[in-house]
Parts: structure tokens; C-alpha cells; sequence
């Protein structure tokens, strides 16, 4: 299976990247190269249409927190489905991570910064 | 459902996840434990590929699955240099995600995801077999 990105911009310091389908160990580096041509404040990753993360795909996400950390900027994870939140929780990455169940949730986030 | 047997030879990692992700039509009560087979897979056969790929070898897979209505067992074969995926050290997980090493984790949630963990290495070749295990039954399964 393959992996579609969408990029989308949230709101003025914010970016959407709405993922559907595997992000896994070919398909990371896609995901990579789509990030390197962002810049905003808080990166925002919506998997409501990703069926299965692998650890290539969880690198793509903690490298990306470890650069906006760097910045003082944020990362935000939306739309899990149960077993993409499985692997969060496994790998114990889900304290470190801003994480919303709905995308209405994290709407209420975002506009918490305006 | 009744046991099924397939046999999965793909050249490419891609060709077997794509095998994969095909099996959920067939088996659409299986969906949930065919994507952490396919994770499983994935790890495993990237794993396996770095390791032959610093031995300056080439691997060939050949995946063996039992569909079966409360798990699905199975054996990885290979013909590159042995290496086991249950020996490997466990990555610090109480760091700060920031401050964690890359690399590890794939091993770590292969180990975590599976049951009945078996790794047998010979001069014919290698073979990890495991088990992964079916969400319990639903009211509204059609298992």
C-alpha cells in the first residue's frame, strides 16, 4: 500500500499533513522529503486515513519534534486509529507528543494560540 | 473461517506488504492483525536486509502464513547471513522522545507484537516464526 500525503495550511503559523495509507520503511522517506519544505510553527499530522505506522514512519515523526523543539515549535498528532496508536504507546511516545482523538479537538488547540 | 495456507514470494519488501494489504478484502475480520503482520513484516525484512546489506550480502524472503480464526502463524524464511531478530538489545525507552537514539525500535515492537518467538538458523537457510494474535471475538464479527 501506498502513502498519500495532502499538505494543507491549518491556519497562519500552522500546517496539516493529512496521511492516508502505510507509513512504513518506503514510504518514510516520502514523508521526509514533503517535510523539508515546511517551515511553520506547529506541524500537524493527521492519520485518520493511515492504516499501519512502522518504526521508519516513527523516526519521520520523532525527528521532526526533535527539529521544531529546536525552533520552539510544536507538533501535533490527530485521528489515530486504534492500532497507530498501539505502536505510540509501545514504543511509550505518547507523553511526548501533543496528541488529539477528533479533528475538532485539535481545531480547539489551534485556535487556543490566536 | 477454516485454516488457510498461503505462501507469499515476493521480490521486494513492497511486493509482500502489498500481498498483505490484498489478504484484508479476503479477510476483512482479520484487518487489525494483518496491519501489525504487516509492520511485523516490515521490520523484520528491514532489519534482515541492513544486517546482509553491512555483510555485503543479498536476502531472498519467502513468507509462510496460517490464517486461522483466532491467529495467524508464521514463518519467515531467508538465505542471508544468520541473524536473530530476539537477541537484539531493548532501546531505552524512558528518555525524552527528543533525546532517544535513532534506531531500535523496529526490532523492540517486532518482539513486542509477537508470541511463540522461534529463530532457527542452518546452512540451508534461516527461518523466524511467531504467532500473532486476533483481537477477541466481536458480537458484530463475521469471524
Amino acid at each position: 500500500m501506498s502513502l498519500e500525503i495532502m499538505i494543507l495550511p491549518a491556519n497562519e503559523s500552522a500546517t496539516r499533513l493529512s496521511l492516508t495509507g502505510s507509513l512504513d520503511s518506503e514510504t518514510a522517506p516520502q514523508l521526509e522529503q514533503a517535510l523539508e519544505q515546511i517551515s511553520a510553527k506547529t506541524i500537524i499530522f493527521n492519520m485518520k486515513g493511515l492504516s499501519f505506522i512502522s518504526s521508519a514512519g516513527l523516526r519521520v515523526i520523532f525527528a521532526t519534534l526533535k527539529r521544531q523543539k529546536t525552533v520552539g515549535g510544536k507538533v501535533a498528532v490527530c485521528n489515530m486509529s486504534p492500532g497507530v496508536k498501539k505502536v505510540f504507546e509501545i514504543v511509550k511516545a505518547m507523553p511526548g507528543l501533543n496528541i488529539f482523538s477528533s479533528t475538532e479537538e485539535l481545531d480547539d488547540y489551534l485556535a487556543s494560540f490566536q | 473461517m477454516q485454516r488457510r495456507q498461503l505462501n507469499l514470494k515476493h521480490p521486494s519488501l513492497r511486493g509482500l506488504l502489498d500481498a498483505l494489504a490484498a489478504l484484508k478484502t479476503e479477510h476483512p475480520a482479520l484487518t487489525a492483525t494483518l496491519d501489525e503482520l504487516s509492520l511485523v513484516v516490515d521490520e523484520l525484512v528491514s532489519n534482515l536486509n541492513k544486517y546482509a546489506r553491512s555483510q555485503g550480502q543479498s536476502t531472498r524472503f519467502e513468507l509462510e502464513l496460517q490464517l486461522l480464526p483466532d491467529r495467524i502463524e508464521c514463518a519467515l524464511y531467508d538465505d542471508g547471513p544468520a541473524f536473530n531478530p530476539f537477541a537484539a538489545a531493548d532501546p531505552d525507552l524512558e528518555l525524552p522522545l527528543e533525546e532517544r537514539p535513532i534506531g531500535g525500535l523496529g526490532l523492540f515492537l517486532f518482539r513486542q507484537l509477537v508470541h511463540d518467538g522461534r529463530y532457527i538458523s542452518s546452512p540451508e537457510g534461516n527461518c523466524t516464526q511467531f504467532t500473532l494474535a486476533a483481537p477477541p471475538y466481536s458480537d458484530t464479527g463475521n469471524r
